[in-house]
């Protein structure tokens, strides 16, 4: 199927065009080059008036699992706030902290988004967050598995098993949890947490498997690179919650030597 | 009725879909149709699994019909009604969804059979918050279970053997030392006997009577003193060793069950459970462990919140989502004729009954349900990790399992008669 994007105004960084209006030809879902005169095309928008950009992406946004249905069950008073009624062609929703899922992918289109990107998704409750991915229409979704507290890994790093060890693992992970990056957030810390140690600090050790928050950076980041994971290790700091813990963050970033951290 | 194309097989790693605690490991074999348990199964399981399917025709006013008569009528039903109550969703992830589909489309009300017991959950989440654990957490790090109102097994015969009494743990705990002790009246203790000898700790007191031992519980933690000599008839010094007990705990659990607590304002219960183990956070690790969801009661909750925004008793009928967990419940719309048509899902348990209103009424149940009396249309549906796979929410919501099919039916399940309804709406 050939379409036609005709005369809208595009504006294209990557590619330093900065507001002229063009014509956009798409086959079978990609852009492609003008065709020849004698090539039938099959629709035609008119996009004069309009801006075209690429779509958005927004690589850091909670639209789904276990942790986001809890806040939504939390929120009736924000959802009240904030109904979404149904129309001919979308359904009824609410929104507006954490919206359902419906009204999320509604209002991400709306916005411009074409892509968002779930950062925590904890391995153990993959299942629900894509289903509520699944339920969130028209915009592409991924997630992003969260390691680095798991007792599985934790397990590997204090009995010292090689890189490759861990890679393989978080491979493993990658796959069964259908991720597309790996995720830490307060590397160690919230296993300390369960064992009563209330804070962690990059180079402090968890009280029961003796590894530091450093030892896990490095490790999970090292594991991304070698793996080919295109996007890098996603990381929330240390000390999460903990008054003070700005430093742990500056520490955090600096630790990494040198590796991409968003 | 049993499909004479059943291959006698042996399925492993079945997951029970019979209570909320969806245990994954049994062993089922499927003999032209007839299923057996062979391994893993508890009693529930086992009366479940081992039924003999009934042969049972849709039907129409009480006489026999086609599938294809009776969805025509269902949409007819619906094309009628005005306010239509959408309730039991008793189902699977995909039943569910097809539900709040058909609640979108219909305007109608969505209630759960059980959320009288899961809304005094949800209300103190909603009002209070609060910090939970799941299974394994318990398995391997519990060194003091306290049941409330409950004694866990009574309804899920497992959770010992599976969480409580495990021979192994990740941390090398002493399961030998683990303690378990119970608040409430007429609870079987006998499962809280540890293998090392060990008998539990028993308080009886009045269901009522539990907030009141959990608040004075929490005070003596807190270091108030007590001037009462007994509380809610139990011994203050009882209830001082327990106190202690907990604050040396090193990970404490307290598990209830919001369906048992049959009183009025339990929820405000489960608040002063919530309200003591956080305070026991501040110096120890602390968590609830709730019970509950049966006949997809967990599953209905969590999928009528990311479609809707609201934990169940919402209402389509404005166009928009509207939650009101004191009017939209089944009971109060059928008592004060709210509504104009049920259509009641339950597929699971086979003793779950619809309620009987003088409105048009859908039944989509399994085919072993005795209905006490006529429905405007019954159609048979199949079980979910029996009859067809899918996914269910289990107790700690945490953890969605996914289904096997073990055996082959004619019949239909509940998403794909609710999807052909909304096709045609």
């Amino acid at each position: 199927m050939l379409i036609k994007l005709s005369g809208g105004t595009v504006y294209d960084p990557v590619h330093g065009i900065n507001g002229e209006q063009r014509d956009i030809y798409i086959r079978d879902g990609h852009i492609t080059r003008k065709p020849s005169a004698n090539v039938k095309i099959d629709k035609v928008y008119d996009l004069r008036g309009k801006i075209v950009m690429a779509g958005a992406i927004d690589i850091h946004t909670h639209i789904g699992g276990g942790k986001v249905n809890i806040a939504r069950i939390m929120l009736p008073e924000d959802h009240r706030d904030d109904p979404v009624s149904k129309t001919s062609v979308t359904r009824a929703g609410c929104g507006h902290a954490v919206p359902s899922t419906l009204t999320t992918g509604y209002r991400y289109a709306e916005m411009g988004y074409t892509a968002c990107f779930e950062p925590a998704m904890l391995p153990s409750n993959a299942r629900q967050v894509h289903m509520e991915m699944a339920d969130t229409p028209i915009v592409d979704k991924g997630a992003y598995a969260l390691l680095g507290s798991d007792d599985f890994f934790l397990r590997m790093l204090a009995a010292k098993k090689d890189q490759e060890a861990i890679s393989d693992y978080v491979g493993w992970i990658i796959n069964a949890t259908q991720a597309i990056a790996i995720k830490v957030v307060n590397p160690g810390g919230i296993s300390a947490f369960k064992f009563n140690q209330r804070k962690l600090n990059l180079d402090e050790t968890n009280q029961y498997y003796g590894v530091t928050p450093r030892d896990i950076l490095i490790k999970l980041a090292r594991a991304v690179r070698e793996l080919g994971i295109p996007h890098p290790l996603h990381v929330h700091g240390c000390n999460l919650g903990v008054p003070g813990n700005m430093q742990t963050t500056l520490d955090t970033i600096n630790a990494v030597e040198g590796m991409p951290l968003p | 009725m049993i499909d004479k194309n059943n291959v006698a097989r042996i399925h492993r790693n079945v997951t029970c879909p019979f209570c909320s605690l969806l245990c994954d490991d049994l062993v089922v074999k499927n003999k032209t149709g007839q299923l057996k348990v062979l391994s893993n199964g508890c009693s529930i399981a086992k009366s479940q699994f081992e039924q003999t399917q009934l042969p049972v025709k849709p039907g129409i006013n009480g006489k026999e019909v086609t599938l294809d008569d009776a969805i025509n009528h269902v949409i007819n039903i619906f094309r009628k009604s005005r306010q239509p109550l959408i309730a039991g969703l008793g189902t699977d992830v995909a039943g569910m969804r097809a539900v709040m589909e058909l609640a979108d489309k219909t305007g109608a009300i969505v209630d759960h059979m059980y959320s009288d017991g899961a809304m005094r959950n949800i209300k103190v989440m909603q009002d209070h918050g609060w910090m939970m654990t799941t299974m394994a957490e318990i398995k391997n790090r519990a060194d003091l279970i306290i049941f409330a109102g409950t004694d866990g097994i009574t309804n899920y015969p497992r959770f010992y053997e599976r969480v409580i009494w495990n021979k192994n743990s990740l941390f090398n705990i002493d399961i030998k030392q683990r303690e378990i002790v119970y608040i409430g009246d007429h609870l079987n203790t006998s499962a809280g006997k540890n293998p090392s000898g060990r008998l539990p700790t028993s308080i009886n007191c009045k269901q009522e009577q539990i907030s009141e031992i959990v608040a004075t519980l929490h005070a003596m933690i807190v270091g108030n003193k007590i001037q009462e000599q007994h509380v809610a008839g139990v011994k203050l010094q009882v209830l001082e060793k327990l106190a202690e007990r907990m604050k040396q705990a090193r990970y404490g659990v307290i598990v209830w069950a919001p369906g048992e607590l049959n009183h009025p304002h339990a929820e405000l219960t489960i608040q002063a459970i919530c309200q003591t183990i956080k305070y026991l956070n501040r110096t120890t690790r602390f968590s609830g462990f709730s019970l509950a969801g049966n006949d997809g009661g967990i599953t209905a909750g969590n999928v009528s919140a990311w479609l809707s925004g609201y934990p169940l008793r919402v209402s389509f009928a404005k166009g928009y989502p509207e939650y009101d967990p004191y009017k939209y419940t089944i009971r109060n719309v059928l008592n004060k004729k709210e509504v104009d048509t049920l259509i009641w899902i339950s597929s699971f348990t086979a003793t779950v009954r619809p309620p009987k209103a003088n409105i048009p009424t859908v039944v989509l149940a399994t085919p072993a349900t005795k209905l006490h009396f006529r429905p405007e249309v019954i159609i048979p549906v199949g079980t979910p990790g029996v009859d067809h796979g899918g996914q269910l929410f289990r107790t700690d919501s945490v953890i969605a399992l996914p289904l096997k099919q073990v055996r082959t039916t004619k019949y239909l399940n509940v998403a794909e008669i609710l999807n052909r309804v909304v096709k045609s709406l």
